[in-house]
């Protein structure tokens, strides 16, 4: 087995802190540029890792980024091995021509092929790199979609409602199996979907997905079949704690709840549900 | 009473959960069961922390942010929240009316140190343009290294901005506190111990929100009646 060593392992953790410098003019892009940093110095020093940035590609990788944070590393891992390559195949390009007209020409024409080497690389390289940002535009799209759907609709709920209702009914456990569940999918998909980004494979938002957490649906499933026993235990307490009496002010919170977030933000929802219930216990 | 290391060990807490929300860190150790035991923990009352996490967690159960949409901070606010609760009760000498008070008083206080705290931040994001002028120029004058370092110390920022916050919360609400404890007696106020039982209907509000149009109803409903159907089985 090859023994990997400092230079040619990926900063991994680079992965985990995207938004720190979130602003409105390039969104994530600061985040993006510092985790794909790796890859720039890979081009510039042979495969190294830690050594120095190539000063073009810094300029191009500095941009607007947006994408489901989770999911960003298959795009950073795609963007950083894609440079890497159109960087390798401009070159080999460029090379072949120069090499082929030299080889045919007097010295002073060689040189000249080579400039013209050089510019049709430049003018090879800058429709590729159009190409690459357009490219990571749309990827990053489709996977915000998708990883807004996974995270945030299916996952987050689940694994706290579970969480919760251990949690009510007193068992510390509650709070392990919440971390250990959120966690497991957390993790699968940040360093999977960078690794297959390395790897090539993934295509579009929903295929990565489907690559990495096949059961994704069962998982919505799930969510809905938590959400049921959550209901009915808070209904049960209620029932126990005042008869039908906070059966119905718990029918009436829900039902309000409803129709305020037609409207409302989750904030004054809360505040206004909040306030009617501390009124209707203390009146 | 609550000590200042106390209330400082917390505040490092409430940094730690601005970092796992505003960072994308999002190991979910922001989320008030998690914070509700460490605060009780910290406190010396585990028990207490524990549960009013529990009963605010119910009301953040649905509560999800999509498309960049703007959230309060509503975590930060679990933590403050949860250190007040504790301390409330453990001072209140076991008074039924003051018991009854805490949990209102802490959610509420929960929410709008929310509400702040998510202003605060607000106001920041609206400067943070120059985070980007500054990297691009950083960049044309190939001091790239530099831009590396700007991006990793906003984790630091994130980490300070939360603690700052959590321990002006905390220090200006504690006045209020000891001013909660003149309610002790007034039988009025015992029922509002049944906030706890009410609360998780906002969650469930929430949370039926959520997975409206998802065509899941089969299995909500699967899952509801099969717990009504135990818990009458097993009394």
């Amino acid at each position: 087995m090859k023994n990997r060593s400092k230079e040619d392992t990926f900063p991994i953790w680079r992965l985990f802190f995207i938004e720190a410098s979130r602003n409105s003019k390039l969104i994530d892009g600061i985040g993006f540029f510092h985790a794909v940093m790796p890859f720039l110095k890979a081009k510039k020093n042979g495969g190294n890792l830690r050594g120095v940035v190539d000063g073009e590609a810094a300029v191009r990788n500095l941009d607007y980024f947006n994408c489901n944070p989770m999911l960003a590393p298959f795009v950073i891992a795609r963007i950083g091995t894609l440079e890497n390559d159109i960087a390798g195949r401009i070159g080999r390009r460029t090379d072949k021509r120069s090499a082929s007209e030299s080889s045919s020409k007097s010295p002073d024409s060689a040189n000249r092929s080579g400039e013209g080497g050089a510019i049709e690389g430049a003018q090879l390289g800058s429709d590729y790199f159009a190409k690459l940002a357009r490219y990571k535009n749309s990827l990053s799209s489709s996977l915000t979609s998708v990883g807004d759907y996974f995270f945030e609709i299916v996952l987050v709920p689940l694994s706290m409602t579970l969480g919760t209702i251990l949690a009510l009914k007193g068992l510390y456990v509650g709070v392990v199996i919440f971390l250990a569940l959120y966690n497991f999918y957390h993790f699968r998909l940040r360093i999977g979907s960078f690794n297959l980004g390395l790897e090539g494979s993934g295509g579009s938002g929903r295929n990565v997905l489907q690559r990495l957490v096949p059961e994704h649906r069962f998982l919505e499933g799930l969510l809905a079949f938590t959400v049921g026993v959550f209901s009915a235990i808070v209904f049960v307490r209620g029932y126990n704690a005042g008869r039908g009496r906070f059966v119905i002010v718990g029918l009436i919170t829900v039902a309000l709840v409803l129709l305020l977030r037609k409207k409302l933000s989750f904030t004054f929802t809360i505040i206004l549900l909040f306030l009617a219930l501390s009124t209707y216990l203390v009146v | 009473m609550i000590t200042l290391k106390s209330i400082l060990l917390i505040s490092i807490l409430g940094g730690i959960v601005s970092v796992d929300r505003r960072t994308s860190l999002r190991l979910m150790i922001s989320q008030p069961l998690f914070t509700g035991l460490v605060v009780g923990l910290l406190l010396g009352d585990a028990r207490d922390g524990f549960i009013f996490g529990a009963v605010y967690q119910t009301i953040l159960l649905g509560v999800v942010s999509t498309r960049g949409s703007r959230l309060p901070d509503l975590w930060i606010g679990g933590v403050v929240g949860t250190a007040l609760f504790v301390v409330l009760r453990k001072s209140s000498g076991a008074d039924p009316a003051v018991m009854g008070l805490s949990t209102a008083y802490a959610v509420f206080v929960a929410v709008i140190v929310g509400v702040i705290a998510g202003a605060v931040y607000r106001v920041w994001e609206s400067r943070s343009d120059f985070l980007a002028d500054l990297s691009m120029e950083l960049i044309e004058r190939e001091k790239v290294q530099m831009v590396s370092a700007l991006h990793v110390s906003m984790i630091a920022f994130h980490l300070l901005f939360g603690a700052v916050l959590t321990f002006i919360f905390i220090i200006s609400s504690m006045p209020l506190n000891d001013k909660l404890l003149g309610f002790s007696g007034m039988d009025r106020l015992v029922s509002l111990k049944y906030l706890e039982i009410l609360i998780p209907f906002i969650g469930i509000g929430f949370l039926v929100n959520l997975l409206a149009g998802r065509g899941k109803y089969f299995w909500f409903a699967a899952g509801f009646l099969v717990t009504v159907v135990l818990v009458n089985a097993l009394g």
